[in-house]
Formats: structure tokens, sequence, C-alpha cells
């Protein structure tokens, strides 16, 4: 009968093999007072580790050896009090991000509104004078005065604006089945 | 709100101080069965308790208070025993101080405690760093090995082979003590 190593035999007195191994040191030990009674060998002396390593040293004398280091931790908290630096408060810290945040939004936002596109169907010029898109063609208006230059086609229109106040129109004439461009430009 | 603060510095300050007295005398022990004398045990518990106060958010609940402690503590041993690279237990030749007895013990029993407190100190001894703290963890303060590896920054098959060495280099002790 091949009995388990003394490692295998410490380790399955304190439960510390894993489950195959404690598995089969069991079934062993189950038949083998031997090596029974070393794994209970190794419990007993396990036990009285734990019990006399609970106690202190014979020389000591606790109460003042306790004393003496509660006044040195003591010490210790308002030494280290001292020299800590100093928290910033989180309520301060939460508005710095808010305002930071809050122009990086701002930021944002004029950007997009900046930069969107405007409707295609109307674009203003600076002197009052404004250009837009009716269903017969591109029209400018000045106050009371209109002129229209009239598309001639009965298909969809194409209609495109610039950042220069410009309109263009695109649509195939019904005449004479052209591709047709109209740009207006307004100064 | 005046009124208020100085109380709850006043609770603070008794919080602290219990939390001290709950758990002085466990962790100093548990620091001297590591490093093996009272000097660097206290030095490494004052330390211990000043790291642990220092986040006394972490106090309010005093059960897992005390598990967070005895971690704090035993990494505080394990840096200093790294930083100074051995341990000197004291010299075993050395002779034994006359044992303190406990109250309503008889003197035999008091001579059969201090004989098992010795034989543990010089038991201790004989193993290396890695074995003794392995022992204490797992045999002294319950562990499980796997805490123990997470402790010790090593792996579960490690951690096993270290105590198993130190309870068979313990037995050895105890029988040639007995021989």
């Amino acid at each position: 009968m091949k009995h388990p190593s003394e490692v295998d035999l410490a380790l399955y007195s304190g439960g510390d093999l894993p489950f195959w191994r404690r598995w089969k040191v069991a079934w062993h030990a189950r038949g083998c007072p031997e090596c029974r009674r070393e794994a209970e060998r190794f419990r007993d002396e396990t036990n009285s580790i734990a019990g006399a390593a609970s106690e202190l040293p014979d020389d000591l004398n606790w109460d003042r050896l306790a004393a003496e280091m509660r006044a040195n931790i003591r010490v210790g908290l308002q030494a280290a009090e001292c020299v800590a630096p100093a928290e910033v408060p989180a309520r301060a810290m939460n508005w710095r991000v808010a305002v930071a945040l809050a122009s990086l939004a701002l930021v944002v936002v004029s950007g997009f509104w900046l930069h969107a596109p405007r409707p295609p169907d109307m674009a203003e010029t600076g002197a009052g004078v404004v250009l837009s898109a009716t269903a017969e063609g591109l029209e400018l208006l000045d106050e009371d005065r209109a002129l229209t230059l009239m598309h001639a086609s009965s298909e969809p229109v194409m209609l495109s604006v610039n950042v220069d106040g410009a309109m263009a129109e695109h649509y195939v004439d019904d005449e004479t089945g052209m591709v047709t461009i109209n740009n207006v430009y307004v100064q | 709100m005046s009124e208020a603060l100085p109380q709850v510095l006043e609770e603070s300050a008794d919080r602290k101080s219990r939390f001290i007295s709950d758990n002085l005398r466990r962790i100093f022990v548990q620091i001297y069965r590591v490093v093996g004398n009272v000097e660097d045990a206290q030095d490494l518990t004052q330390e211990a308790f000043i790291k642990a106060l220092q986040r006394s958010d972490q106090i309010k609940d005093p059960k897992k208070a005390a598990h967070w402690l005895s971690r704090i503590a035993t990494n505080t041993a394990i840096d200093f025993l790294r930083r100074r690279g051995r341990v000197s237990f004291s010299d075993i030749d050395e002779l034994p101080e006359p044992p303190s007895s406990e109250p309503g013990e008889s003197p035999e029993q008091m001579v059969l405690r201090s004989e098992r407190k010795l034989y543990l100190e010089e038991g201790l001894a004989q193993l290396t760093e890695r074995e003794r703290l392995a022992l204490v963890l797992r045999d002294v303060e319950g562990l499980p090995a796997a805490e123990v590896a997470k402790r010790l920054n090593c792996s579960k098959a490690t951690v096993r082979s270290h105590i198993a060495n130190a309870r068979i280099k313990f037995r050895r002790y105890m029988e040639r003590r007995q021989a």
C-alpha cells in the first residue's frame, strides 16, 4: 500500500488540499491507522500553534505598552493631519467642472448655430433685398418691388444657396429639353 | 450647524478610540508573530493603526473594519520584512524570562503555558519568512489559502507549499524538543 506523502498529510490535516487529492488522502486514511494518526498529530500541532500564538510574550507589560502605543497613535494621527495636503472641497470642484462643461457646451452650440445650413428657399442679402425661391422661379424683393427670373419647367427644380447670398436653380427646360442653370447674385 | 460640528468630531474621536481598544492587542500579537520582536511589533502596530485611522470613513462597520485592519497590519509587516531583508528573531539560546501568571492559573498550568509559548517562538524562528507568514496567516489568523495567496502576492500552489513546509518543519522541531 502506497502512503500519501508527508506534504499531503500536512496539507490534508488543515483542509488545504485540492478536492481530488483530498479525496484520495481521505480514502487512504480511512483504511490506514498510521496515516490517520499522522494527520491527527499535524492537526493537534496546528491547534496548539493557534492557541499559543494568541498569547502575549511572557516578559511584556501589556498595560504599559498599550498605553504607550495609544499615545503614539494619537500623536501620529495629529502629525499626519498637519502634513496632509489641504483638501479641495468637493463642492467647489463640482462647480468648476460645471462651469467648464457649460462653457464647452456654449462653444459647441454657437459653432453649430453659426455653421448650420440655412433653408434653401430663401437667402437674405445685405441691403434689405431678399432673394427667394417661388414656384415660378427665383424672386428678388426690395421693399414693394419684385423681380422674378421664371423657369420653364414642369419637372421638379433643384435649388441651392451659397454662403454669399447667391441662389441657383437647376431644371430641365420643357421646350428645349436641355438642363438649364440659373444663378442669381445679389450685391 | 456650529453646534453639530464639535459633536461629530467628538463622536469620531470616540469611534477611533474604541477601534484602537478593540483591536490593539490582536493586531500587536499578529504582527509580533510575524516579525518576532516586541520593539518592531510596537512600531508596526502603531504604523498600521495610523494608516487605518487616516481613512476613518472605513471604520463605521466594526467587523469589516477589523478585517480591513488585519490586512493593513499584514501588509505593513510584509513591507517591513522586505525592507529589512531578514528577520532577527530573539536568540533561542537566550534564557527565557520568568513566566508571568494569569489569574486563577496553577503553577503547573503556568509552566505549561509558558513552555508552549517558548516552543512556538522557537518553532517559528526555524521557518523562512514566507513560511512563517503563510503559517501565521493560515493557522493563527485562520485565513483561507486563497486569501493568504492574495496577501503574499503569490499563487495558491506556492502558499500550499509554504504551509506544508512550515507544518513539517514545526513538527521536526517539536520532535527534537521532545526527544
